[in-house]
């Protein structure tokens, strides 16, 4: 049987090191809860850009809300 | 989610998910504050069965492409969270080609969920190449090498 000592299941320097174990291992993970959002009517966007702007605000939006009041009001 | 999962396999719509829930199904561990489905530009069935299944929880219904593009991606706030219907994906030739292309993959209740495969996730991530979809790509590139891309 091999034994990993936390020594060897150390890897330093190497910023891809964790892409590598997930991929080797790969394992559906269910999604924690996300934070509560401000509630939004429904949106239509005619680009990926103009919606990537519009969820940039929104989370620019929760942030500050967060750093206000410590949560989402 | 789960739950409307199931309904739409049941009422048999046509739709693949994409973006990073789909990352999270290959097997990455990874967050995603919304679900993205990739579905027909023009299916007005399709549309149809959608909007019966989402009627209490839009504000607005789903709507075919527009002449000039409009309403290429639909956002909404539902009981199961931020759902984001995508009429095109940068990348993807067309929804035709990767519904034939589609696998489905078991989420982490067993549910089967049909997304865009390996390869065409790969091309939508790589012609999005925001900061945020380069440690998607890397994960992905990691799985092509080791033959796991599917």
């Amino acid at each position: 049987m091999l034994v990993l000592r936390p020594q060897q299941m150390k890897i330093t320097g190497d910023y891809k090191a964790k892409t590598r174990l997930w991929a080797g291992h790969p394992k559906v993970v269910a999604s924690p809860p996300g934070p509560p959002l401000p509630r939004f009517t429904a949106q239509k966007f005619r680009t990926h850009a103009q919606m990537n702007l519009w969820k940039d605000a929104l989370l620019l939006e929760i942030a500050r809300e967060v750093a206000r009041h410590g949560r989402v009001a | 989610m789960d739950e409307l999962l199931k309904e739409l396999h049941a009422a048999g719509v046509r739709y693949l998910v994409v973006g990073g829930q789909a990352m999270r199904l290959t097997g990455m561990p990874r967050y995603s504050m919304d679900w993205d489905f990739f579905i027909p530009a023009k299916d007005h069935q399709n549309f149809a069965k959608l909007n019966v299944l989402l009627d209490e929880d839009v504000d607005a219904p789903l709507v075919p492409l527009g002449p000039r593009g409009e309403n290429f991606i639909q956002t909404y706030q539902t009981r199961w969270g931020v759902l984001q219907f995508h009429l095109g994906l940068p990348g993807v030739p067309s929804f035709d080609e990767a519904e034939a292309r589609a696998v489905v993959r078991l989420n982490e209740n067993g549910i089967a969920v049909r997304c865009l495969c390996g390869s065409d996730l790969l091309a939508a991530k790589k012609a999005a190449n925001r900061g945020r979809d380069q440690a998607d790509i890397e994960f992905l590139l990691e799985l092509q090498k080791l033959g796991k891309l599917l």
